[in-house]
C-alpha cells in the first residue's frame, strides 16, 4: 500500500493509535510483532507472491548474518560473497536477467528464453539494506541479530520498504530493540514532514507530470516545440526532487509518528554548486551506500588518481544499473562518474563560490548539468534520449502553451513552485528574514493551507511513486 | 511513574492539538462549502458553469451528450433551422455514460427534452486503460454531490470516493479554478448552446492510428449504467438515438461500435453509424485530429445526421 494511497490515510490513524496503546505496555516484542504484521500486510497488498522475495532476503540475511556473526576470526571474505550473492539473486534475476541476456544474445548468436514478470515492489532497496548488514556484520560494525522478529522488521519496514530510505543496521536495528516513548515534539514533525511530503507529490510531482508526459512519452517530443522539450526537461528535474522527496518526507513522517526515526535523504540538492554536492544532497541514503559498500572497499581515495577515478566510475555505473536495468540508467552513471572525476582533477568542487552572483551562476550551471542528465534518466532508449536533447539544441516550432497542462495546471505550479522554493531557501540559508514563519500563528495557518491546497489542487490518484519503480 | 505520566501527558498534548487541528478543517471545510456553493449557483462560464446550465435552466427540446466528440461534432443552430427544435449540446471532454445518466437523472427533475442524442465513445461501453478506473467519470459530478441521486451513483462506482466527497474541499478538487475562471470570464468554455467548434485542420497525407478493439474488454459497470440510461429515458417517454459520428480514415471503425450495435438492437432503439460515411471521413479538411471534427466537418456532419434522421423516420419535422 503507497503513502500517498486513501486506504493509507484511512487505516494509518487506528495502526498509530493501537501502536501506542502497544507500545506504552513495554512490551517490545508484543509491539513489534503487531509492526511487523503490519509492514507484511501492506506489503501484501501490491501483490502476494512478492511476499516470497522478501521473505527469501530476509531469510538469506538474516542467516548470513549469525553464520558470519558466529565465524568471528575464523570468517573469510569468500562466505561474505556466498551471502551477498544469495541475497542479491532474486535482484538480479527480476530486474537484470532480461537485460542481461538481450544483451549478450547481440554477442553471441544463442537465443536465451525471457520472461515476462513483475519486478516486487522496492526489491532494490530492502535488498540494498538488507545485504549493508551482512557486510556490516562481516566488518564487525554491527553485532548480528539473534532475532528474527527484530531482523524482519528491520527489513520489511513499511514506510522505507518501497522506496527507502536505505537505513543502516546500527541506525534502525537499536531503535526497534529498545522501548520508545511516545513524544509530542517527535510526533508533530512526522505530521508536519508527512504533510510536506503529500504536498510536493499531489500538488507538485504530480501535476509536474503533465507537462513530463506530454513530452516524453511516445516520442511526442518529435512533434513538439525545442521550448517545449526544454520546459518538459525541466519539469522533469522538478518532478523527481517533489516525487521522491515527497514520498521520503513522508516515509519519515510515517516512522516518526511510530517513534523510529529513519535517515534524511534530501537537502534542497538543487542549491548544489558543484556535481559532487549535488550526490551529497541528493538521495543521501543511497549515495552513503554506495559509498561504504562500494567506493571504499575498491579502494576510496587512499590509493593512486587513476585508480581513485576508476572507483568513482565504478561507483557510479552501479548506481546507475541500480536505478534500472537499461542502457539509459549505465549512461545516467557513468555522465556523472566521469563528471566527478573531472571536478576532482581540476579542483573545481573545492573552489569557494563568493558573491551571489558567482554563486547563482555556479548553480544554475550544476542544474542544467544535472537536467541534461534527468534526459537520459526518464527516456525510454539512448537513441530517443539524444534525440531529445537535439530537438531541445534545434531550436524548432513555435511554444505551444496548451502543452504545460494549460492556466489551470500554470497557476497551481506557479504558486505551488514558489511555496517549495521560500522553504529550501528557508531550510538552506536558515534566513533571518523568513524567521517570522515559524510563529504559532504562522504554522498553524500554514499547516490548514497546505491540507487545502492538497484536497482541492492535489493530484489524488494515488499514482505510482517513481522510485516505486526501482 | 514520572516517565509515564511524561508520556501521557505528551499524549494528551498531542491529541488536543490534533483534535484542534481537526476542528479547524472541518470548519474551514464547511465554510468553503457554503462560499462554494454561492459561487457555483452564480457561475455562468467554465465547464462548471455548463453543468450548472444544464442541470439548473436548460429548456431545450433536443438534448445532445456525449464526450469530446459531441461538444466538437453535434451543431445545435442547424437542429434549430432544420426541426425548428431548440437542441443544447451537453458532451463535455473525457467523458461518457456515468456522466450522462447523472445528468439525465438531474435534467429529468425539472422538466423532460423531446429527444435524446447520444454519441457514443469508448467512455461509454468498453474498460478504462490499466492505469485507470471509472472514478475518472465521477469527477465532473463532484459539484452536484449533494444530490441524493448523484451520491448514489459515487456509491456505486467507488465507496471511497463516496466517502472523500464528504469533504467540501475535496469536492471542489479539480474544478476550482474553473469555477473561478468561469465567474471572471461568462462565456469560456460555454461554446454556442453548448457546442465547442474547432478550427484546425488536419495535415494532408496524415496518417492517425486505427482504434483496435482487440485489446478491449467491455466494461459491464458501464453497460449496466447504460441500460439504466436507457431505461430512464424510455419512462420518461423521450426519444432516444445513439449515434456514432465519424473519425478520419476509419481511425474508430464500425466493429468499435458492436456492443452499442447490440443494446440498441435487442432494447429496439434507433443506432445511426457514420463511422464509416466514406464522404466525410475520407476528407482531411474536415477534421482537426484523428478523431475530431473541426467546425467545418461539424457542420457537414450535423446536416448529413438530420437528414439521416428524417430519412429513417426517427423525427418528422416537416
Amino acid at each position: 500500500m503507497f503513502l500517498n494511497s486513501f486506504n493509507f490515510l484511512l487505516t494509518f490513524p487506528c495502526v498509530f493509535v493501537l501502536y501506542w496503546i502497544l507500545a506504552s505496555k513495554g512490551n517490545i516484542t508484543v509491539r513489534n510483532v503487531y509492526l511487523l504484521a503490519i509492514s507484511l500486510c501492506f506489503y501484501v497488498m501490491f501483490n502476494p507472491f512478492f511476499l516470497v522475495v522478501l521473505g527469501y532476503v530476509t531469510a538469506i540475511t538474516y542467516a548470513g548474518g549469525l553464520f558470519l556473526g558466529n565465524m568471528s576470526r575464523r570468517r573469510t571474505p569468500g562466505w561474505l560473497s556466498l551471502f551477498i550473492v544469495l541475497a542479491l539473486f532474486p535482484l538480479l534475476t527480476f530486474k537484470y536477467y532480461n537485460f542481461f541476456v538481450s544483451n549478450l544474445e547481440a554477442l553471441v548468436p544463442i537465443k536465451f528464453p525471457r520472461y515476462s514478470y513483475f519486478v516486487p515492489m522496492g526489491i532494490s532497496f530492502f535488498t540494498f539494506q538488507a545485504v549493508g548488514y551482512v557486510v556490516d556484520v562481516y566488518k564487525n560494525a554491527v553485532p548480528a541479530e539473534h532475532s528474527l522478529l527484530q531482523y524482519s522488521l528491520f527489513v520489511c519496514y513499511f514506510p522505507q520498504i518501497v522506496s527507502g530510505p536505505i537505513s543502516k543496521a546500527s541506525e534502525l536495528l537499536p531503535q526497534l530493540q529498545g522501548t520508545r516513548a511516545f513524544s509530542y515534539l517527535r510526533t508533530r514533525s512526522g505530521l508536519r514532514l508527512f504533510l510536506w511530503g503529500a504536498f510536493l507529490k499531489t500538488v507538485l510531482a504530480d501535476r509536474l507530470c503533465m507537462i513530463v508526459d506530454i513530452a516524453f512519452n511516445d516520442q511526442q517530443f518529435m512533434h513538439i516545440s525545442s521550448l517545449n522539450c526544454l520546459l518538459a526537461s525541466i519539469a522533469y528535474s522538478l518532478q523527481i526532487y517533489c516525487d521522491f522527496a515527497g514520498y521520503t518526507y513522508m516515509a519519515i513522517g510515517a516512522s516518526k509518528l511510530l517513534g523510529f526515526d529513519l535517515p534524511d535523504n534530501f537537502r534542497q540538492p538543487y542549491f548544489a554548486d558543484s556535481i559532487t554536492d549535488f550526490w551529497r544532497r541528493w538521495h543521501i541514503s543511497l549515495s552513503r551506500w554506495l559509498r561504504d559498500y562500494i567506493y571504499i572497499p575498491l579502494g576510496g581515495n587512499r590509493c593512486s588518481m587513476l585508480r581513485s577515478h576508476w572507483n568513482i566510475l565504478v561507483t557510479f555505473l552501479a548506481s546507475g544499473l541500480w536505478h534500472g536495468a537499461n542502457w539509459t540508467f549505465v549512461v545516467w552513471g557513468g555522465y556523472y562518474g566521469i563528471a566527478q572525476i573531472l571536478e576532482k582533477q581540476f579542483g573545481w568542487h573545492k573552489a569557494k563560490s563568493h558573491g551571489f552572483w558567482r554563486k547563482i551562476a555556479r548553480m544554475a550551471i550544476v542544474f542544467s548539468l544535472v537536467n541534461l542528465a534527468w534526459i537520459f534518466f526518464r527516456m525510454d532508449t539512448l537513441v530517443n534520449a539524444f534525440r531529445f536533447i537535439g530537438r531541445i539544441v534545434l531550436c524548432r516550432g513555435r511554444f505551444d502553451f496548451n502543452l504545460t497542462g494549460g492556466k489551470e495546471n500554470t497557476t497551481v505550479l506557479v504558486l505551488a513552485l514558489t511555496i517549495l522554493l521560500f522553504k529550501d531557501l528557508k531550510n538552506e540559508y536558515h534566513l533571518q528574514c523568513l524567521h517570522w514563519l515559524d510563529r504559532p500563528f504562522v504554522r498553524w495557518t500554514a499547516y490548514l493551507v497546505l491540507t487545502m491546497m492538497i484536497l482541492t489542487l492535489g493530484k489524488l490518484d494515488s499514482s505510482l511513486f517513481i522510485y516505486a519503480n526501482f | 511513574m514520572q516517565i509515564s505520566k511524561a508520556i501521557s501527558a505528551d499524549f494528551r498534548k498531542f491529541t488536543q492539538k490534533a483534535v484542534l487541528f481537526l476542528v479547524l478543517l472541518v470548519g474551514l471545510d464547511l465554510i468553503f462549502g457554503i462560499v462554494m456553493g454561492r459561487l457555483q449557483s452564480k457561475i455562468r462560464g467554465g465547464t462548471v458553469g455548463k453543468l450548472e446550465y444544464i442541470c439548473h435552466a436548460m429548456k431545450e427540446d433536443i438534448v445532445i451528450m456525449g464526450s469530446s466528440r459531441a461538444a466538437h461534432h453535434y451543431v445545435p443552430e442547424i437542429f434549430l433551422t432544420t426541426t425548428g427544435h431548440s437542441a443544447y449540446n451537453t458532451g463535455i471532454d473525457g467523458n461518457g455514460i456515468i456522466l450522462s445518466y447523472g445528468l439525465l437523472g438531474l435534467i429529468g427533475k425539472r422538466y423532460v427534452p423531446s429527444m435524446l442524442v447520444c454519441d457514443v465513445s469508448g467512455f461509454d461501453m468498453y474498460e478504462c486503460p490499466e492505469d485507470e478506473n471509472n472514478t475518472r467519470y465521477l469527477g465532473k459530478l463532484r459539484p452536484f454531490f449533494h444530490e441524493p441521486d448523484i451520491r448514489s451513483i459515487f456509491k456505486e462506482i467507488s465507496y471511497a470516493e463516496y466517502l472523500k466527497n464528504h469533504s467540501h474541499l475535496y469536492r471542489a478538487n479539480g474544478s476550482l479554478l474553473d469555477i473561478f475562471n468561469g465567474i471572471i470570464n461568462s462565456s469560456m468554455g460555454k461554446g454556442k448552446q453548448g457546442y465547442l467548434p474547432l478550427y484546425k485542420q488536419l495535415k494532408a497525407g496524415a496518417t492517425p492510428g486505427i482504434k483496435s478493439t482487440a485489446t478491449k474488454s467491455v466494461d459491464k459497470v458501464k453497460l449496466r449504467f447504460l441500460q439504466r440510461f436507457i431505461d430512464l429515458a424510455q419512462n420518461n417517454g423521450i426519444s432516444l438515438v445513439f449515434c456514432a459520428s465519424p473519425s478520419y480514415s476509419g481511425r474508430i471503425s464500425s466493429e468499435f461500435y458492436q456492443p452499442i450495435r447490440e443494446i440498441c438492437a435487442s432494447r429496439q432503439l434507433p443506432f445511426v453509424d457514420f463511422s464509416s460515411e466514406t464522404e466525410i471521413c475520407t476528407d482531411y479538411t474536415l477534421f482537426q485530429d484523428g478523431t475530431h471534427l473541426n467546425h467545418q466537418g461539424a457542420v457537414k456532419f450535423t446536416e448529413a445526421l438530420l437528414a439521416r434522421f428524417q430519412a429513417q423516420g426517427l423525427w418528422n419535422w416537416k
